[in-house]
């Protein structure tokens, strides 16, 4: 446990560092007895998971620390073996249903019956509930979320769901209402600064403030990140040096590397090239919505005004088409091909026009 | 003029009137003016006079004499019908017809006479009538109306084209009137009701023909036409079969002609039985009716059929071994010679060789024929008549017979090494398998063991006699369509392949001819070649259609054929071939079979082009989308190659509607897949017609099979594997807070570096504290996200430490620079730290199960005790040092013993004798001091004090 992201991560509520007054409202409703079902939304490196440890913390002592990994079976009605590995102590359950696919609706249905199922048997000194959490939520399909919400209501004296996604937009409502939803924003760049200024602090290391600013605009607001980012810089060179280059995750540069590809030149056989290494960025497991915003957000740069707002259109059209297929690759080529097309119409309108 | 002629005929219909109801006698009757109107008959009749015969011969086919009278109203024609009554012949007394003008010519007076007599004979009554009308004509003639004439003429045209009226010479049926011949003679005119005739009229005016220019009508012309036309047809095909026939009698020996004339004839014997062929008709398919019943009248390529009987042949000795043994062989031998002469010259491709050596058993090399081809070749057919035509007894198993393993065995065994020992001539069996290609895997290899076992059995272990399963001994005849089928694989090696052509259109042709000549079906060959065309020489299905249409008519033509739906079999083709027509632009082919009709219409346009208008491309690929089947693989095939198809495409826009159509594609399949709603799943094959229509070509780039999507998903399940087996294995608390994404995203590529510091290659204990810490920071975090280094042996034969799992291939991409690497030495040497520093957890986990309840003395002095770091290390760390070998602590010695304290000891008091031995000696080891001693290296040795009083 030795990476500073791990080190020096907060396990009460009283020692985050950002967001302080959500953190103050999460105890008092600890306090309050009577804790809801809670649906957790933000970005990822945000602190999402962090927090709900903490109020777990919070409401059950530090004896929700003590984790251990479960496998847990689970037969489909097709007699399918499905198998999950859950993290779970005394008090709570987490699972992550969307790594057995498109069968995620069985194992929300048994797992919260079997855990709701058993009451607490010493309610006096503790609640006198568990705690499921469920982790990407946004990855369930809607089935399992329809099971999802007759469970939740149904199973409310023993167990209490903490939901966790990065987007609301992909939970179905009947579920957003059934819970407080809590959004944790992404640390300012400032919040971000200062925590790594805090964290090189105890570790007995000195951040000069512009190194800390830069890794702060290079994570993209993505705390995680940002903290790995400086352990590295630490490890290559110490002391820090303002001058030198945060070195970024690879796929980020073969992702621009691509999108400058595709702006030098407009052709199907480019297209075919760029096919290649979206292949290649797919199967590293690089999400596509990942590459379709990392791909427009590159491109967007050699856009002029008029035609970013169309740019930008198509590649939300594209992005919408890709959720609901199946191939990542066809919905991405098919965004790229939009793109040249429009770019080159710019260009030789721009020739012409020198004409 | 109307009104004129509506005054006149008022008096008529009067006179008429009075004539039927009253039966008035008429005040004079006088036969001379009568004869005198008669004379106006004749065709050189004076035109002002004309109104006269008319009346009297009224609708009589006189309207050649008024050629001129061609003006007509219709509105009058019509009302002058409906206020008549007309005089019409009985078409029921045509016996007694006459025409008067035939007549003409005779003696008038002997005529008037008879007639006359006739009259008296008959009936008063008809001689008032007939003076009635005369009595009309008078009036009419006294008037003298000109405007008549013309109202006349063309009402008698009219007359001309109901071509009814006739004259009677008897009485006729039905009302009638009497009127005197222009000779004199009596004759009758029946009375017509008005409303016959105005439906004849109607009926008229809807025919009626505008006039011709041309001397000979056009459709004689045409008509005309496609005769000649056929007739040069005929005559080609016919030199050209008569070539072939020629051909192949010299091939063949006299008997083939002899065959076919045997067989035709006694075809034409059953033609002459016209019942039994109907009776006939009715019971069989003409595809069994008229199937070759020997050698000779296989269609199939002679090479082939010849291939195939000289392999059978050589099973002569094995089969009927006492009747031909060596003979037969060298017989066979020098066919075989003559053989491999012809075949030089014929497609040689087609089949492979009969390989000629006999095995040990005297047996062909190949043990088994394979004929394949497509549809209705003629291969069933081949293998039953050659397999007869040797002396077998034909064995038959086809797909409708079950062919589970068991059945299969069962029935391969019983053909094969059975023979029918009652019936009149028990011959050997020969297996014939049909349809081989549907047959599921495990019974190919059940025929495959067969071959194979009986070879090696006999081989190896001939002395042994084996109980199970004796040679083969019997030919086995497989027959499929499809010699690439998986299951076939094996068994291809080791077969005689022969491989179909497709049959002659004009041997077929001429065949079809024969046959429909037999049925009484009229279809010119020329018909039939098209039809030959169309179902790709398939013979069944061309004798089907062919049937098909007796049933209903008599006649096939040219245009029936193109306008049917037949030949359109339901075959599949294979992706490559698919892939290929949609990138392809179909070249103009031109259509051989062109109708006369067609021709003389000017539709030989649409024609010729068929093929390459959009509608047949798109109907075309259409089609075949349907019938692969598949849309997943042929998708991937268009995407894989539409990239590198030559399309002008200068500013993108096709590209974007193939991209957004794959895209299409890609929603409805996951449509599909989630609903399982596969209604929808005829939309995809809409997919390949748009990229066909963007993207064709004349000389396509060559089409390559997709590979990548396939690759790419099983990298992408290896990287997958990768992330799971690594998260799979960390500690709960980091897996608590990562997941595959962020470890792509996020985590592992800055995690690298930081697990690569500049560690100074020397020895650990030469470490200041400052590296030591880093060192075991590294050891920590490798452990907690389960990674270690391990020895793997590189392609050139270095040794090399690899991350374990090699997260490195997850975020490593290509073209970007390499990271820098740890040496070799310091890659072992963390590997090394790591495996110790686990195997000190390992303990520390081990020691605390022993012993649940750990007092916190125990466990608290631990860090501090075996801290080596310096006193610059915060408090943070300490804890995560190894803390497994302190005295106090240990529970279990290094051999997993179980090291009891004195503590522990003192409770073990009420332990029976024996025990009470043991513990003596134990304690007394206990209580000696116990080393732990660190090898150099890597060994956790330990040295301690016995004697040997203690082992004893």
């Amino acid at each position: 446990m030795s990476l500073w992201v791990d080190k020096y991560r907060p396990t009460t509520l009283g020692k985050l560092d950002y967001h302080k007054e959500q953190a103050a409202h999460l105890r008092k409703l600890v306090e309050g007895g009577d804790f809801p079902h809670l649906l957790v939304y933000g970005p990822s490196g945000a602190g999402k998971k962090t927090r709900i440890m903490c109020t777990l913390r919070e409401l059950y002592g530090p004896g929700v620390e003590k984790l251990r990994i479960e496998q847990s079976q689970f037969t489909t009605p097709s007699n399918k073996k499905l198998e999950i590995s859950t993290i779970s102590s005394n008090y709570h359950i987490e699972v992550n249903p969307s790594d057995v696919g498109h069968n995620d609706r069985v194992v929300i249905q048994e797992l919260i019956k079997n855990v709701a199922q058993v009451n607490q048997l010493d309610t006096s000194t503790q609640k006198n509930f568990k705690v499921v959490v469920l982790t990407e939520v946004d990855r369930l399909s809607k089935e399992a979320q329809h099971a999802l919400r007759r469970t939740m209501e149904k199973y409310m004296a023993t167990c209490r769901l903490i939901l966790c996604c990065n987007s609301t937009s992909k939970v179905i409502p009947a579920i957003r209402s059934r819970c407080l939803g809590l959004r944790v924003a992404a640390p300012s760049v400032d919040e971000i600064c200062q925590i790594l200024t805090t964290v090189c602090k105890k570790e007995g290391l000195t951040l000069p403030r512009e190194m800390a600013e830069k890794v702060a605009e290079k994570s993209g607001r993505n705390l995680r990140r940002a903290l790995l980012m400086c352990e590295a810089c630490r490890v290559q060179q110490y002391p820090f040096n303002p001058e030198r280059d945060v070195s970024e995750p690879d796929w980020e540069i073969y992702l621009r590397e691509t999108a400058t590809l595709i702006a030098q030149q407009q052709s199907p056989k480019r297209l075919l090239e760029v096919r290649g290494r979206l292949y290649e960025l797919l199967t590293h497991c690089i999400p596509p919505d990942v590459i379709m915003k990392g791909l427009l957000k590159e491109l967007l740069q050699v856009c002029d005004g008029q035609m970013k707002a169309e740019v930008v259109h198509n590649a939300a059209y594209y992005e919408h088409r890709l959720q609901q297929g199946q191939k990542a690759i066809y919905h991405l080529e098919a965004f790229v091909a939009k793109f040249m097309a429009i770019y080159k119409r710019f260009l030789e309108e721009g020739i012409a026009d020198i004409f | 003029m109307d009104d004129s002629f509506e005054l006149e005929y008022a008096d008529e219909l009067d006179a008429l009137d009075i004539v039927n109801d009253e039966e008035i006698v008429p005040p004079h009757y006088s036969p001379p003016k009568s004869k005198r109107s008669l004379q106006f008959l004749t065709p050189k009749a004076d035109k002002n006079k004309s109104e006269h015969v008319v009346l009297v011969d009224e609708g009589g086919s006189i309207e050649a004499t008024h050629p001129d009278n061609t003006l007509s109203s219709p509105e009058f024609e019509l009302e002058y019908v409906k206020n008549r009554k007309r005089l019409q012949s009985s078409p029921g007394m045509e016996e007694d017809e006459v025409d008067g003008f035939i007549i003409s010519n005779s003696d008038s007076s002997k005529r008037a006479k008879f007639s006359d007599e006739a009259i008296l004979l008959k009936d008063d009554h008809v001689s008032h009538t007939d003076a009635a009308v005369q009595f009309i004509r008078q009036s009419r003639s006294q008037k003298g109306l000109p405007a008549s004439n013309s109202a006349n003429a063309s009402q008698s045209v009219v007359k001309d084209d109901l071509d009814r009226p006739k004259v009677f010479k008897r009485i006729p049926r039905g009302d009638f009137i009497s009127t005197l011949g222009y000779e004199g003679q009596r004759v009758y005119m029946q009375l017509w009701d008005e409303d016959v005739l105005e439906s004849e009229f109607s009926s008229f005016e809807k025919d009626s023909r505008p006039l011709s220019l041309l001397p000979v009508p056009v459709c004689i012309m045409r008509e005309q036409i496609e005769d000649k036309h056929t007739r040069k047809v005929m005559e080609e095909a016919n030199a050209v079969h008569d070539s072939l026939r020629r051909q192949l009698e010299s091939m063949e020996e006299e008997d083939t002609s002899i065959g076919i004339e045997e067989s035709s004839k006694s075809k034409e014997d059953a033609v002459n039985d016209e019942v039994d062929i109907l009776s006939e008709e009715l019971k069989s398919l003409w595809v069994e009716k008229y199937a070759p019943r020997k050698y000779t009248e296989l269609l199939s390529e002679e090479s082939i059929n010849r291939s195939l009987l000289h392999w059978l042949k050589l099973w002569d000795y094995v089969v009927f071994g006492k009747d031909v043994p060596k003979p037969m062989k060298k017989g066979a031998n020098k066919s075989k010679k003559d053989k491999e002469k012809e075949m030089n010259y014929k497609n040689k491709k087609f089949f492979s060789e009969v390989a000629e050596q006999l095995d040990k058993h005297h047996r062909p090399e190949q043990k088994i024929a394979l004929l394949c081809g497509p549809p209705g070749l003629g291969k069933t057919t081949l293998a039953h008549i050659v397999a007869k035509h040797a002396g077998y007894n034909v064995v038959e198993m086809n797909a409708s017979d079950d062919r589970s393993v068991d059945v299969f065995r069962n029935k391969l065994e019983s053909a094969t090494q059975m023979k029918a020992v009652i019936g009149a001539d028990p011959r050997p069996n020969c297996l014939i398998i049909d349809e081989i290609d549907g047959a599921p895997t495990p019974a190919i290899n059940v025929l495959l063991n067969l071959i194979k076992r009986t070879d090696i059995d006999v081989s190896s272990d001939k002395k042994k006699k084996k109980k199970e399963g004796d040679l083969l001994l019997r030919p086995i005849i497989c027959v499929c369509n499809d010699q690439y089928v998986p299951a076939l694989r094996q068994l291809r090696q080791m077969a005689l392949i022969l491989n179909f052509p497709q049959t002659e259109s004009s041997k077929l042709a001429s065949r079809l001819h024969e046959v429909v000549k037999v049925e009484r079906l009229k279809a010119d060959l020329n018909a039939l070649l098209a039809l030959c065309e169309r179902t790709d020489n398939d013979i069944r299905s061309c004798l089907n259609t062919l049937q098909f249409v007796r049933q209903s008519n008599k006649e096939l033509t040219l245009r029936d054929v193109q306008t049917m739906s037949v030949g359109q079999k339901d075959s599949q083709k294979s992706l490559f071939s698919l892939w290929n027509d949609v990138f392809t632009m179909p070249r103009p082919k031109k259509n051989r079979f062109v109708s006369i009709q067609d021709l003389v219409e000017g539709k030989q346009d649409t024609l010729q082009v068929n093929n390459i208008s959009p509608s047949a491309r798109f109907q075309h690929i259409l089609y075949m989308c349907q019938a692969a089947g598949e849309t997943d693989r042929v998708m991937q095939g268009i995407h894989e190659n539409y990239l590198e198809a030559k399309a002008k495409d200068p500013h993108l826009i096709g590209l974007n509607i193939a991209t957004d159509w794959l895209c299409f594609a890609d929603c409805l399949n996951q449509y599909i897949a989630r609903h399982q709603d596969f209604s929808v799943l005829k939309f995809s094959a809409f997919l390949p017609v748009t990229f066909h229509f963007l993207y064709a070509a004349y000389n396509p780039s060559r089409v390559q099979f997709p590979h990548g999507q396939f690759e790419a998903k099983q990298k992408h399940q290896k990287t997958i594997n990768l992330l799971t087996s690594l998260l799979s294995d960390m500690t709960p608390r980091t897996q608590k807070f990562t997941n595959s994404t962020n470890l792509t995203l996020d985590l592992l590529s800055p995690m690298l570096d930081i697990l690569q510091p500049t560690l100074r290659p020397v020895n650990t204990q030469l470490y200041s504290s400052k590296e030591k810490e880093e060192l075991s920071n590294v050891v920590n975090i490798m452990i907690a996200y389960n990674m270690t280094y391990h020895q793997e042996k590189s392609p050139d034969g270095q040794y090399v430490y690899a991350l374990d799992p090699n997260v490195e291939e997850v975020i490593k991409f290509p073209g970007l620079k390499q990271r820098k690497q740890l040496t070799y030495g310091a890659k072992q040497m963390i590997a090394r730290e790591i495996s110790l520093e686990k195997m000190r957890r390992a303990e520390d986990a081990r020691n605390r199960d022993a012993k649940p309840i750990v007092p916190k003395q125990a466990t608290k002095p631990a860090p501090t005790v075996n801290n080596k770091s310096g006193p610059a290390v915060p408090n943070h760390l300490q804890k995560l040092e190894a803390k497994s070998i302190i005295p106090q602590k240990t529970s279990v010695n290094f051999f997993g013993n179980l090291v009891r304290t004195k503590r522990e000891k003192t409770q073990v008091k009420d332990a029976t004798e024996e025990e009470v031995k043991q513990d003596k000696s134990k304690r007394e080891l206990l209580d000696t001091i116990i080393w732990f001693h660190f090898k150099e290296g890597f060994s956790n040795a330990v040295r301690r004090a016995v004697k040997v009083q203690d082992l004893l």
